[in-house]
């Protein structure tokens, strides 16, 4: 089998087992969780809004929903017919869950969360920078600041192609994030949880980590493109393309695993609370 | 500052959020010239409608507490306190009004109301 075989095949699998296995039994397992833990609340707090609800289901949901579109882009770069098909396919089953199964459970667990009377926000302007600490800040300056100098270099080369290639690429990594944010806000806005202002809280939360993991991801990736255009364009640095395909899914995913760990986005806390 | 509402309570919820940004623009809380949340920020802070924010922003506006500066943000008007010193008279005229009416009905002459509201403000015994 040729190199390309091997990483169409890889590619194959990954779909067909993350976008028709892993993301609809997420999907439905978590909210049956939901409901079990849901009822329970209800049955066993009095007063259930002092407690914090699990809205960690919905991680596993969204991790679903985001390993589809990183997979499914990279059935995208696969360039398969069969692999096109195949994703083409799994997007219409995700549409179809999206908007006729899950809204169903959403509806049954929203009967069992009561809302909030009392509710409080801070009248502070915030911006996205707000919530990031000076660590995280700095780190994305700097990733800024390599990725459109690197930018600036291969401009620089003034080699027409090089340039087209480099604006398509950014341009589609920078689409693929505005949807995965997309489905994201949309996946949270349609929560059933969202009535609990601890949750909401949560949920703003994974918007803001999302962002800057978002962020993170598009300028390593311009950074590595602009790496490989520059030493190609030299004949220093011979990628192997199964290295950069690597690339293109391994961090992603590494990304998305740092986010799922780190809890320290500051200032949050102070948001907004239930009552 | 803490914008706090209760959606059981019988004022309506965007008449809360003017009342206490009025509070906090009188307290210089919210100092003139300040930048307020956008819409948006705040609806989705206390998990109500943006609709709901929008028409507190809206008559806060009316009155002149606020601007909105399009995409740029709501901010506290540069005479906010005066206008809501100017509002508060105009209110305070009106009761006056009402409540001169009223003892004109019962029958008191106007030497007689000046007597007693002079007495009252000076907190004498009548």
């Amino acid at each position: 089998m040729t190199e390309q075989g091997v990483l169409i095949f890889i590619y194959l699998i990954q779909v067909i087992v993350f976008q028709f296995f892993t993301t609809p039994l997420m999907s439905k397992l978590s909210y049956k969780q939901a409901l079990a833990k849901n009822k329970q609340w209800v049955l066993e707090n009095n007063n259930i809004l002092q407690k914090f609800p699990p809205p960690k289901f919905n991680l596993s949901y969204i991790a679903g929903i985001i390993l589809l579109f990183i997979l499914g882009y990279g059935a995208y770069v696969g360039n398969s017919k069969l692999l096109n098909a195949v994703n083409s396919f799994s997007i219409l089953i995700l549409l179809f869950q999206t908007f006729v199964i899950d809204p169903r459970y959403s509806r049954e667990i929203k009967s069992f969360i009561p809302e909030p009377a009392i509710k409080e926000a801070n009248l502070e302007p915030r911006l996205f920078s707000t919530y990031l600490s000076a660590t995280k800040r700095y780190v994305l300056t700097a990733l800024a600041i390599v990725s459109v100098t690197l930018w600036g270099a291969v401009l620089f080369t003034n080699n027409v192609s090089l340039t087209k290639e480099l604006v398509v690429d950014f341009s589609s990594s920078f689409i693929l994030i505005i949807c995965f944010y997309s489905v994201l806000v949309y996946t949270i806005n349609r929560s059933p949880l969202k009535t609990s202002l601890e949750a909401s809280k949560y949920y703003r939360l994974l918007e803001i980590k999302f962002l800057y993991y978002s962020l993170i991801i598009l300028f390593m990736r311009s950074i590595y493109m602009g790496c490989i255009y520059i030493s190609e364009s030299l004949n220093l640095w011979p990628f192997h393309s199964i290295l950069n395909n690597l690339f293109f899914t391994l961090i992603p995913l590494i990304t998305f695993a740092w986010f799922c760990f780190d809890k320290n986005i500051k200032e949050l806390a102070n948001e907004s609370f239930v009552s | 500052m803490k914008l706090i509402v209760d959606t059981k309570n019988i004022t309506p919820v965007y008449k809360q959020i003017i009342d206490q940004i009025t509070v906090a623009i009188i307290n210089e809380e919210l100092k003139e010239g300040a930048q307020l949340p956008s819409i948006r920020q705040i609806a989705k802070d206390l998990a109500i409608n943006p609709n709901t924010v929008a028409k507190s922003f809206q008559g806060l506006e009316a009155s002149q507490l606020i601007i909105s500066a399009g995409r740029k943000g709501s901010f506290i008007h540069s005479n906010a306190i005066e206008n809501i010193k100017e509002m508060n008279t105009a209110q305070l005229q009106q009761v006056l009004i009402d409540a001169i009416n009223q003892c004109r009905d019962l029958g008191f002459e106007n030497q007689k109301i000046k007597k007693v509201f002079n007495q009252l403000i000076s907190g004498e015994k009548i």
